[in-house]
């Protein structure tokens, strides 16, 4: 008898139906709820060896030209029209050619010239892989947003932390696979599971609070210990599962079991994991004050923990006009934080299993806009890559004279989640989920891996 | 748990600039500035922390246990959380899961347990 029946099945015709509810007390979880949310990768692994992602996006779109993308032609073509750039175009009225009032300055041991406003990030460029030859398809703020985190404008896909989630599934099942850190509102298609299994989403905190009870609403119960909790979770879950008996298997309510168990356990654990006042005085400083430094640190000890995906918004680099002014208020803080999660991963011997990506939906056009600013540019701008594999110390891909267009090596938005994928050891073209009768990936009919940028 | 579903009139329950509340949003309330075909439907952290620990689903089990006082004995006590909460009687087996909670347990705290069903928090 023992042989042939399931432990719940042979708990359940020893001690009738309360017995589930007892039993499964007495060993922890209830069993169907403690089995985690595995990978569902099923693909051949691909030789990358990264298991984790953090994705520092910069809302707005940050410029190519005032960052890691120098053009001086800019400066001997001042004021003039770019008219002999092919398939020259901008959303709004723009006027000449606008040159940087930064200047560059060739940095590390590879020589890679950078902005002296991200002093900073020139310090790590040796780790950094820069790619100057971005582009991608649409020049609006929510079209371009959902595509870098989607691949589709379409606004009900899911966002490449869900495919991640979805794929390698979880590495601490007391954690969030995949966990979004953004100081506002944050928008859906940055977090959205889409079509793939609920649990998949995002969970998404605010990291303009640095204590966890104020970070995540609810963390804590103020009336009740944690073992009553225990105690009504386990009722919860006997009930649940006796309905799902009554009408069969659903995704949606076995993601709900599974994520109460989660979640009673997030409720401990992240009284530690979301703390970085537990993080050394050093620490602290070399990533600087502001909810994005907060943010960067965060994203670390979550990584170092196993979440598989940390996405940390920084927004205001929509610059249409006062392009200086912005930069020089907005890019040191960004600038500090970013380079000391490269240096601290690294010092850590984390950064060889983390890929790290900046940028943002789009770039911004080399021509002023309203004199001091600049106009959105999807055509060409510049992202960059650090630790998973990606190779440091290298500028891959040309944009024009003027930094408008890529033209050399170009690199599409799926191009690049086909790379990421790839160094997280997914084959693109193998993730798939089938939905609405057909199968679906995050590259969807696209995307080539570009090895080159790869060690 | 959904409660008053008026757009952009929830800013009393501390919501934000755009006037959703925080406990629609949790449970994928759609953005009241944008054209929406639906709810998009999804199972997070926020979701279950919202029902294991806020002070609203503690007061109204609270209410709902005060209700029950005069019931007599746990067997009608459950019934009655049944019929308030979910408009039906439990089935034998629920009534059996129910009866071994409050062994041990107060009526606050099993209101609370059935507030946080899938057929509660859902109710079409």
């Amino acid at each position: 008898m023992i042989l042939g029946t399931s432990r719940r099945e042979m708990i359940q015709s020893l001690f009738g139906g309360a017995g589930t509810m007892a039993v499964s007390t007495m060993f922890g979880w209830p069993d169907r709820a403690r089995a985690a949310p595995l990978g569902r990768y099923a693909g051949p692994a691909t030789p990358g060896k990264a298991k984790h992602v953090i994705s520092l996006f910069l809302y707005g779109g940050p410029s190519q030209v005032d960052t890691f993308d120098p053009k001086p032609a800019l400066l001997r073509h001042q004021g003039q029209r770019p008219g002999q750039v092919e398939g020259f175009r901008t959303e709004r009225e723009t006027g000449g050619l606008l040159p940087t009032p930064f200047s560059f300055k060739r940095c590390g041991a590879s020589g890679i010239e950078v902005s002296e406003i991200i002093p900073q990030l020139g310090s790590v460029i040796d780790d950094l892989c820069v790619i100057r030859s971005m582009y991608t398809f649409n020049p609006t703020h929510t079209p371009g947003l959902s595509l870098y985190h989607t691949g589709t404008v379409l606004l009900n896909r899911p966002s490449i932390g869900s495919w991640i989630s979805y794929g390698l599934g979880t590495e601490n099942e007391n954690l969030p696979t995949f966990v979004a850190l953004d100081p506002g509102k944050l928008s859906g298609s940055i977090i959205r599971s889409g079509f793939l299994p609920a649990e998949h989403q995002g969970a998404f905190f605010s990291d303009s609070e640095i204590e966890p009870k104020k970070m995540i609403p609810n963390l804590r119960n103020q009336w009740l210990d944690s073992q009553t909790q225990r105690r009504q979770l386990d009722a919860l879950q006997a009930l649940s599962r006796n309905y799902s008996e009554s009408f069969g298997e659903d995704d949606y309510l076995n993601a709900r079991i599974r994520s109460f168990e989660s979640t009673y356990r997030l409720q401990a654990a992240a009284m530690d994991a979301f703390d970085i006042r537990k993080e050394p005085e050093a620490i602290r400083v070399a990533y600087g004050a502001g909810t994005f430094a907060n943010g960067c640190l965060l994203a670390r000890r979550l990584v170092e923990r196993g979440v598989r995906f940390v996405h940390v918004g920084l927004g205001g680099w929509d610059t249409h006009k006062d392009l200086e002014q912005n930069y020089r208020e907005r890019c040191p803080a960004m600038d500090q934080a970013a380079a000391a999660l490269v240096r601290d991963l690294k010092q850590r011997g984390l950064l060889e299993e983390t890929v790290v990506v900046w940028g943002g939906e789009f770039g911004r056009t080399p021509v002023s806009e309203s004199g001091n600013g600049r106009d959105h540019n999807p055509y060409g701008f510049t992202m960059w890559l650090a630790g998973g594999g990606f190779r440091g110390g290298l500028a891959y891909g040309m944009t024009d004279e003027f930094g408008f267009q890529a033209v050399k090596k170009r690199v599409s938005i799926h191009d690049l989640h086909a790379t990421m994928l790839y160094a997280l050891g997914v084959d693109h073209t193998r993730l798939m989920y089938r939905y609405a009768g057909r199968d679906f990936r995050l590259t969807d009919v696209y995307g080539e891996v570009v090895k080159e940028i790869l060690s | 748990v959904y409660g008053r579903i008026s757009r952009g009139s929830e800013l009393r329950s501390g919501g934000d600039s755009r006037g959703t509340s925080n406990v629609l949003k949790a449970f994928d309330f759609p953005d009241p500035m944008l054209s929406s075909e639906g709810r998009e439907v999804t199972v997070n952290s926020q979701q279950q922390l919202f029902v294991l620990n806020s002070a609203f689903m503690h007061d109204q089990a609270a209410a709902l246990a005060a209700n029950l006082r005069n019931e007599d004995g746990n067997a009608a006590k459950i019934r009655g959380l049944y019929r308030k909460v979910l408009a039906r009687d439990p089935s034998a087996k629920e009534l059996d899961i129910g009866l071994s909670y409050l062994a041990d347990g107060t009526v606050q705290q099993y209101a609370q347990v059935l507030l946080s069903t899938n057929e509660e928090i859902f109710l079409p």
